[in-house]
């Protein structure tokens, strides 16, 4: 009997999934966070570059759906509306850690401050071919500007499409292409020069 | 001129790489940028670029959820519910909290408190409520006319004529009550300072 209920569960469309929560059904809000956790995990991961932040962030995510199940109408996608929320969350989030690093160095005298100093030269071959490491793609990305890194990760690590894009972002699809192209050109820029 | 122009299809054709990528480029565009790509080094190692590192992009590992991801997200929900109750159980009166009913149970009284009070309040300028009633002003008058007959009698007829004196004061009273009208007035003026 569980097992049909599970294997029933998991048919369910996440619009079924969010009715049936909204009518009461816990179940189906756990089924909900089963589906999302990892996939949430790795966009705010991308976007905000600290997986402790970021699971505490998803988290934060699925408490907000569970408080405001209702706010949800099927006019949008489900999975749009949950990135909406994660997306807007990550960049209180950011806000807030921008506001710290101003404090902070602004309480620093200036012979505390250091240099940054340019890391090493990547190679012509590499900058070809995009070898680059994980790493260093994860540090451009994080370089790029808050508009630039969301429409990048939704498109090149979510692979959502641009109409999904749209949504989550709120804005038109001229936009939101003319982002990412200029995103991705950006990021090679930061790459070689890191 | 022609540096002008191959910086305008440079321009053009960096525009164009996404579109090229995500195959959403016209069939006229798609022109354009194959033969661009081929004359032009410089766009063709930046595209060869752009389109490894997508690629590279679309392999990073997922970073997933770890294990504790649903006990942890289960103690937040229980909190969170903990603290609202709490929050509302400490926070005593407050009129965001007071329901519909209350406010017109309040709206009412204090109109009929306000009704009330307007009735009480005499329609007329003047106040009688202070003037003495007309029979106790009577009364004294009589009494003050009753005195005044009095002290007039000789002392001899006094004695005798105190019964008489008495039953007549109702006639001397009507007798004397226009005439020494304004003389009454002032004594009783006085006796009341």
């Amino acid at each position: 009997m569980i097992m049909e209920k599970e294997i029933k569960k998991s048919q369910l469309t996440d619009e079924e999934l969010i009715k049936r929560f909204q009518e009461g059904d816990l179940w189906a809000f756990e089924e909900i966070v089963r589906r999302y956790r990892d996939r949430l995990t790795n966009f705010v991961f991308r976007y905000i570059n600290d997986q402790r932040e970021a699971e505490d962030l998803v988290q934060d995510t699925f408490l907000k759906l569970y408080q405001n199940k209702h706010a949800y109408k099927e006019i949008a996608k489900f999975s749009t509306w949950i990135y909406t929320i994660a997306a807007n969350l990550a960049k209180t989030l950011l806000r807030k850690r921008k506001t710290r690093k101003l404090m902070f160095f602004s309480q620093l005298g200036p012979e505390d401050k250091d240099l940054d100093l340019p890391a090493n030269e990547r190679t012509s071959q590499e900058i070809v071919e995009g070898q680059f490491d994980k790493k260093i793609i994860q540090d451009a990305i994080a370089k790029l500007p808050e508009h630039f890194r969301v429409a990048i990760i939704l498109r090149d690590v979510q692979e959502l499409s641009y109409e999904e894009i749209c949504n989550i972002i709120g804005k038109p699809i001229g936009t939101v292409k003319s982002r990412i192209n200029r995103a991705r050109l950006r990021l090679q820029k930061e790459l070689v020069n890191m | 001129m022609e540096v002008l122009s191959l910086m305008k299809n440079c321009y053009k054709f960096k525009s164009l790489i996404s579109n090229y990528i995500d195959k959403e480029i016209s069939f006229r565009d798609r022109k354009f940028f194959d033969s661009h790509k081929e004359s032009c080094i410089s766009c063709k190692t930046m595209f060869s670029s752009v389109f490894a590192t997508k690629r590279q992009m679309q392999a990073m590992p997922n970073v997933s959820a770890g294990d504790d991801f649903m006990e942890n997200l289960r103690t937040k929900i229980l909190n969170d519910r903990n603290s609202r109750i709490l929050a509302s159980q400490n926070q005593g009166f407050s009129f965001r909290r007071a329901p519909a009913f209350a406010y017109g149970f309040s709206s009412v009284m204090v109109l009929v408190i306000a009704g009330f009070i307007f009735l009480q309040i005499p329609t007329t300028g003047n106040s009688t409520a202070t003037e003495m009633p007309v029979a106790a002003q009577e009364k004294i008058e009589d009494a003050k006319t009753f005195q005044q007959q009095f002290d007039a009698t000789p002392e001899h007829l006094k004695s005798s004529n105190l019964a008489n004196t008495k039953v007549d004061s109702g006639k001397a009273k009507s007798d004397n009550n226009l005439g020494n009208f304004e003389n009454n007035l002032n004594k009783v003026d006085y006796q009341k300072k």
